[in-house]
């Protein structure tokens, strides 16, 4: 070896030590034990000031909440506080964005099946301090669980199986802070767990099931998508309109919007010449939770189903079908299958001025039924058709160039064969240079109602997201081919970038959660034989 | 003196339904007050009484032939709507009405839903059953949305043991091989914890469907299972190939992968559960008694010696590692609905040649391939009594050792065919025909 290959190598020697020396320390964080029992210590929660953890504890062989301080040092300064105990099972404790109450699932099962439980998992608020009692704030016979607060404090979101059915999807609700009626505010296909928030309100990151062979993904979605967001409702100089914002029973057309539909051959290009306006309207549409415009009859003694459009305001089911609150849904109506003529429900934006608009959106069917969808420009130009079956969806996105009275039209029509042709509809039209405020990143969504999924082929499973209060990074529970079980994951949704931060740790880690600063994460690791609470400072 | 006829009872597992008494105190070693039981000693009398007689008249002993077998699958949470089954009063109902169809046998769902119907020390998701899991996903739900079996204060497999005992029934559990319809929650809270076991399809994408046997941790947890079971006392493990989902094409696995010199792939894999069957007869063997391992098998076809689940049943058979065939059900004609089905039970039996013994279906589910009772009601125009009737005596007739109702739940085998298949029990269908 001459001296100048010497000299390579070594250089390259020492760039290769330096660099592990670098790894090394960017992993040389140790974890923290913070709690050294002989239960299982799981399912922490930082109180919004960073001085208490809530966690769940099975130490009297039921779940029970407990706290720790987070700046007592010592073992035995850092026993557990008992918080709440009782005969049930206490779980998912989450502190109020004012650290004042504790929110918790609990259920405690007294009746065998003859006496019919009356409850179960139910949503409770406790005072953070120890005093009073807790405070019922959902009840029934569902699982209520794993609540979160909203940005604003003033409402929780939880996940429920609430809509019951055998598979007992997992959806998710929301409800005041007080209790009362839940909202359902989003269900996928599948299941749905543990919503968290973008710190500034306007993503959110859930884990989701979406079938018996899928695996637990993180997904990612515009807050939008929850259908708890005010949009501005001014019509005056308007550039942006939202379908089910902009949605109300007073008139028709409304604004810029029209609710109609047309009687159309499926096996000719669509056309919404003919358009017809829904004459009707009705609140709690057939005694379901939609407010919709519709249809009497459109000829008689032919279509026994109405076409409708409406919203439903305030979620809930309406015969097969379970709607989200502030959710848009189209139904063509008639009895029409397989034919060549029937009845297509249009939705209509009317140009109100020229320029050049972006039109985005998405149509999605209702499991078990097929459609048509179109969205089609100036009543012939079609910009979207499919043919829809069961829960496929039609994303779209499209700039042009409109002129005053120009139209933009969503259409449901009935397909060939299946029982239901009902879609969900949202659409978002602006003109250019009035975008909704977006931001770009690997895993942020960008087209409305279509979610980033994290997800490597199938080779990786994340679950139990946490949103760092101060960034752009999702801490979860992750497994990735070659890893020996669980592990913490950070993921940055701009970069993509996924850090595993519990390789070296021997055992499961699972459930983290962010300090309110995001400089440390605690979690739950099994590595003493019992699930412990476990800090990093990152 | 030696008692002939007990000894005959320790070598001969289908002499245990008539004489319960003996079986438990001389065959398990398990110590019984039941000796003392005017029946007990009422027969243990005719016995003697009867082998003093025939020792000095010097005639030769002769067994009676084996008694005809009526095995009952049990999903005691299918009865949840109308009995207690949360209490011992409750799962004593349900034995009662396993008992007026005339059922001998007991085969006890213990897995459902990936959870553990007894106080398993297993896992946390198994002891309390209640306990969410933001993990679990699909058929999540409790029983109807209110029954808790991980809240009772007893331990479900044990008092069922200890009732069937009692009764004088054969008692056993069945246990799907992947332990749940939805394959997501096979083996339950170890599948959640152990993504690193997990199936892999060829393209490397995880299957949180189950876990594969190509890891010994997952025999070993399967095994650790089976002890559980066999600590309960049970006699009998069923072993349902039917239930199942599992699929070769999810076992691209490292030891599996690594072991694979070519051919077919399925064939390879499938090695793997004959590899674990293998294992569980070793472990039944190594407990100390004799626990009979069944095989339940669907789909049997006219000259189809392999199914279209693709087990290796045959070598099993071949092997000696199983004690009772089960079919769960035939691939009968529906132009001649009761010929047909005579034609293939006789086949099964002729096919297993006396290596082990088999059970035929009188199925009242009709699941996946509308073979069942509904079916044959629908084709012949007869009630389910006389369809169930004459599936009795056709299985009577080829020789089979016994039948199989699937899944006796509550009043779908309505009360004239339970009373219709206990006669027979009783009657003349009372010993296997030789």
């Amino acid at each position: 070896m001459s001296f100048q290959e010497k000299l390579v190598f070594s250089m390259v020697y020492c760039a290769l030590l330096l660099t592990s020396l670098i790894h090394i320390s960017a992993n040389a964080a140790e974890p923290i034990r913070l709690t050294h029992s002989t239960a299982n210590d799981t399912e922490a929660c930082y109180s919004p000031d960073g001085q208490t953890i809530v966690f769940q504890s099975d130490r009297s062989g039921t779940l029970d909440l407990y706290t720790i301080d987070c700046h007592q040092e010592g073992s035995d300064a850092r026993r557990a506080q008992l918080l709440f105990r009782s005969p049930g099972h206490a779980c998912f404790p989450t502190f109020s964005s004012d650290g004042k109450s504790i929110v918790y699932a609990y259920a405690q099962f007294t009746a065998t099946a003859r006496n019919r439980q009356g409850d179960g998992y139910n949503l409770f608020s406790i005072s953070a301090d120890r005093q009073g009692l807790p405070i019922r704030l959902t009840s029934g016979p569902y699982r209520d669980y794993s609540p979160t607060f909203a940005p604003d404090g003033k409402s929780i979101y939880f996940n429920s199986t609430r809509i019951g059915g055998d598979f007992a999807p997992i959806a998710t609700y929301r409800v005041g802070r007080q209790g009362g009626e839940p909202e359902l505010v989003r269900q996928i296909a599948g299941h749905m767990v543990q919503a968290t928030f973008s710190p500034d309100g306007r993503f959110v990151a859930y884990g989701a099931l979406r079938g018996v062979d899928d695996i637990w993904t993180v997904r990612i979605s515009k807050r939008r998508h929850l259908n708890d967001v005010t949009v501005q409702r001014d019509e005056n100089d308007r550039n942006v309109w939202d379908l089910s914002a902009g949605f109300n029973l007073g008139t028709n057309p409304n604004g810029a919007w029209s609710y109609g539909y047309v009687m159309h051959d499926r096996q000719l290009p669509i056309d919404t010449t003919k358009l017809v306006l829904l004459p009707q309207s009705s609140a709690n549409f057939k005694n379901g939770p939609l407010d919709a415009w519709y249809h009497p009859a459109v000829a008689a003694g032919l279509y026994a189903d109405l076409p409708t459009i409406g919203l439903a305001a305030a979620g809930g089911r309406a015969g097969h079908i379970v709607y989200a609150a502030g959710e848009m849904a189209a139904h063509p109506g008639g009895l029409f299958r397989g034919g060549t003529i029937g009845v297509t429900a249009v939705v209509r934006w009317t140009a109100p001025r020229v320029g050049t608009i972006v039109v985005m959106g998405n149509a999605r069917g209702i499991a078990g039924g097929d459609r048509d969808l179109h969205l089609v420009h100036n009543r012939s130009v079609a910009l979207e058709s499919q043919y829809s079956q069961n829960a496929t969806e039609l994303p779209f996105e499209h700039k042009l160039q409109v002129k005053v009275g120009d139209t933009i039209d969503l259409c449901v029509g009935r397909g060939t064969s299946l029982p239901s042709s009902e879609a969900r509809l949202d659409e978002l039209i602006y003109y250019e240079g009035h975008a909704p405020v977006k931001e770009k990143g690997v895993y942020l969504p960008t087209a409305r109602n279509q979610d980033r999924v994290v997800s490597d082929g199938g080779r990786e499973s994340f679950y139990a997201p946490r949103w760092s209060p101060v960034g752009w990074k999702v801490a979860c529970t992750g497994y990735r081919i070659g890893d020996n079980g669980w592990n913490i994951y950070v993921i940055d949704v701009k970069t993509g970038e996924k850090r595993c931060l519990t390789a070296d740790q021997v055992g499961n880690s699972r459930s983290p959660t962010w300090s309110p600063d995001g400089k440390s994460i605690v979690y739950e690791n099994n590595q003493s034989g019992k699930y412990q609470l476990y800090r990093l400072d990152l | 003196m030696i008692d002939i006829e007990l000894c005959q009872m320790y070598s001969h597992p289908e002499h245990w339904i008539g004489a319960l008494d003996e079986y438990q105190c001389y065959v398990y070693g398990q110590p019984s007050m039941s000796f003392l039981s005017p029946t007990f000693c009422m027969t243990r009398f005719f016995k003697l009484y009867l082998f003093g007689i025939l020792a000095t008249s010097g005639a030769t002993v002769a067994a009676d032939p084996p008694q005809f077998e009526v095995a009952a699958w049990i999903d005691h949470f299918d009865f949840a709507l109308h009995y207690d089954t949360e209490t011992v009063p409750g799962l004593s109902a349900i034995l009662d009405h396993a008992e007026e169809a005339g059922s001998n046998t007991i085969w006890w769902r213990t897995h459902s839903g990936g959870r553990v119907r007894y106080q398993s020390q297993l896992g946390p998701g198994f002891h309390h059953d209640s306990i969410i899991d933001k993990r679990l996903g699909f058929d999540t739900r409790d029983v109807y949305g209110w029954v808790h079996y991980g809240e009772t204060d007893f331990d479900m497999l044990q008092e069922v043991v200890r009732m069937c005992r009692q009764r004088g029934l054969k008692v056993g559990v069945h246990w799907p091989f992947e332990e749940a319809h939805f394959h997501s929650f096979s083996l339950g809270q170890f599948n959640l914890e152990n993504p690193q076991y997990w199936g892999r399809a060829e393209d490397g994408s995880l299957r949180m469907s189950f876990c594969s046997i190509g890891h010994e941790k997952v025999i070993q947890f399967r095994l650790a299972l089976l002890d559980e079971m066999l600590k309960r006392g049970i006699d009998v493990l069923y072993l349902d190939f039917m239930r199942t989902t599992y699929n070769p094409h999810f076992e691209h696995v490292e030891p599996i992968q690594a072991a694979y010199q070519g051919g077919l792939w399925n064939k390879h894999a499938f090695g793997y559960v004959t590899t674990y069957m293998r294992r569980i007869r070793k472990h039944l063997d190594a407990s100390g008694r004799k626990v009979e391992l069944v095989v339940g098998i669907p789909a049997f076809q006219s000259g189809v010696k392999d199914t279209s689940t693709g087990w290796d049943w045959l070598e099993w058979i071949d092997e000696g590692l199983v004690d009772t065939l089960n079919i769960i059900w035939v691939a009968w004609d529906d132009k001649d609905p009761f010929g047909s089905t005579r034609a293939l039970y006789r086949e099964a039996v002729q096919l297993v040649d006396g290596r082990c013994r088999v059970l035929l279906p009188i199925r009242q589910y009709n699941h996946y391939a509308a073979r069942g009772l509904p079916a044959y009601e629908r084709v012949s125009g007869k009630t389910q009594t006389e369809v169930a009737s004459e599936l009795m005596l056709i299985a009577h007739d080829v020789g089979a050792d016994g039948v199989a109702l699937e899944c006796l739940d509550y009043n779908n085998y309505v009360p004239t065919t339970r009373r219709a298949i206990k006669e027979a029990a009783e009657g003349v269908c009372h010993f296997k025909k030789n």
